[in-house]
């Protein structure tokens, strides 16, 4: 317990040494207790407030989807960017990256006060959560860049890449198959 | 040990959090839906056309989304009041029709249904008006047009000089009534008159009923011409002069909202559906120019003036 606590705060205030002994212990299981704690947390303050609405039966529904999602999305996230890693000559294993990559999910855990703040005050609601939001995606996509240079061995410009090359390339399928669309349905449409 | 005591402090204040938004949340226990009465702007934009619009891809801007919206302020129990803003030259007179019957509905469930007309509500828009239970209108709102008519043109010698010659084989003499390639016959016209006619009558009976006016004097007013928001209200045909914002507090007082109501939306556009999807603001001009080339969009008798 004392080890895991320690982590947590090497993950906040010292993520390189912290990333780096997360891949080297393989601490899947820690891992996996921080990406369940930033799931959830986040949604009770919404859940009780449903529940008091009497739309309980919706709360499981919602968590049950939040996590189950957010495991996909973790663990294909890990694949992809180990694959991509390695093609850019990453030397790490893809359990280290992906016990990594659970502990970087952390900050999540900080949105929960201010979820709560906001339901207190709903005049500041909307600023507030939109700067926390920022901060905290801010900092998880540092410490997924950090998890990959760490654990791959890359330096930081080659971690920031594999990071965002797999939403880019998802981004021009988009845009090549709307365009692919538009084209088709103009050539249908009558001219005056 | 003070890495210990950081994190258990950080872990103090979620867990604080958490306990505080167990029991006591006092903002979303107000907030509650159906707790708080309001009312539901809807607005009817551009010219009226049935159906689905008139999109990318054809799923916003005619009246369907317009019907849904009453049909979710019908359903939304925190709804007390509708308020419709209607700035529209007006349109297909069916379609017109439509709207003003879901409206009619909605009064009859026993909440209050108001109209703020904008830079124009004629004809069609006049139409869903005149279903409300009050009228607002500007000093120079244009209104009125109450009258339909069906446009028809003759391509015929046009055709001749560029030496077009157009043919129709048809299973029965009034299958291409209307066509432009060629003159009207004398039975065609009174055919359409007569559905004019039909129309029109239909559209006195709402004007009469809605404003609980003698139909007689309903069609010395009806001869198609617009009036001024001032002028309407002198001739019985809107209730008060006011802006959107004076239609809002009458509303709240019709409906006994104690206080300023709060006012609820729906069918938001996103920057994505207004892409996409339809405008409701359709040109006049393109409408008549794909009327004569025989691609209309509205196959339906028009209540909207012709020219301004």
């Amino acid at each position: 317990m004392n080890d895991f606590i320690e982590t947590l705060y090497d993950v906040m205030f010292q993520p390189r040494a912290a990333m780096r002994a997360i891949a080297a212990d393989r601490r899947i299981g820690q891992a996996l207790a921080v990406f369940l704690l930033a799931s959830v947390l986040p949604l009770l303050p919404a859940c009780f407030s449903l529940r008091s609405a009497g739309m309980g039966a919706i709360v499981n529904l919602i968590i049950v989807a939040q996590v189950f999602g957010g495991l996909v999305k973790w663990v294909a996230a890990a694949a992809v960017w180990q694959l991509i890693s390695e093609l850019f000559g990453g030397r790490g294993t893809a359990v280290g990256l992906l016990a990594s990559l659970g502990f970087a999910h952390l900050p999540l855990i900080f949105i929960t006060p201010f979820l709560v703040l906001s339901a207190y005050v709903p005049s500041i609601a909307t600023p507030v959560m939109l700067i926390v939001g920022l901060v905290v995606f801010l900092w998880v996509v540092t410490l997924d860049v950090i998890a990959i240079q760490e654990v791959e061995g890359l330096s930081g410009a080659q971690a920031f890449l594999v990071l965002i090359i797999p939403p880019v390339l998802i981004l021009l399928v988009v845009l090549a198959v709307l365009a692919a669309g538009i084209g088709t349905i103009m050539s249908h449409i009558p001219h005056f | 040990m003070s890495k210990k005591w950081v994190i258990l402090g950080i872990a103090a204040v979620i867990l604080v959090a958490l306990v505080a938004s167990v029991f006591v949340q006092p903002g979303r226990r107000r907030n509650i839906a159906g707790s708080q009465s309001k009312i539901a702007v809807i607005y009817v934009d551009g010219v009226i056309i049935g159906g689905r619009g008139q999109g990318l891809f054809g799923s916003e801007g005619g009246t369907d989304g317009i019907i849904r919206q009453l049909h979710q302020a019908r359903d939304d129990q925190s709804v007390k009041a509708v308020l419709l803003r209607i700035n529209s030259p007006g349109g297909s007179a069916p379609a017109s029709q439509e709207i003003g019957e879901e409206v009619k509905k909605l009064r009859s469930t026993g909440k209050v249904v108001v109209t703020s007309m904008g830079d124009m509500a004629a004809s069609g828009g006049y139409w869903i008006a005149a279903m409300s239970d009050k009228i607002y209108a500007n000093p120079a709102t244009m209104t009125g047009s109450i009258g339909v008519y069906i446009p028809y043109s003759n391509w015929e010698e046009l055709y001749k000089k560029i030496g077009i010659h157009q043919e129709k084989i048809k299973s029965g003499p009034h299958k291409d009534i209307l066509s432009p390639e060629r003159p009207m016959t004398d039975e065609e016209r009174g055919i359409i008159q007569n559905m004019v006619d039909d129309m029109y009558n239909q559209f006195v009976a709402v004007v009469a009923e809605g404003r609980k006016l003698d139909p007689a004097r309903v069609r010395q007013l009806a001869d198609g011409r617009v009036y001024t928001g001032s002028q309407a209200k002198e001739l019985g045909l809107v209730d008060e002069l006011g802006d959107m914002y004076d239609a809002i507090d009458g509303t709240a007082k019709m409906a006994g909202i104690q206080g300023k109501p709060e006012l609820v939306e729906y069918g938001k556009s996103t920057p994505w559906s207004m892409l996409l999807g339809a405008s409701e603001q359709i040109s006049i001009d393109k409408l008549f120019l794909r009327q004569a080339q025989n691609d209309m969009p509205l196959v339906a008798p028009l209540a909207m003036p012709e020219r301004w």
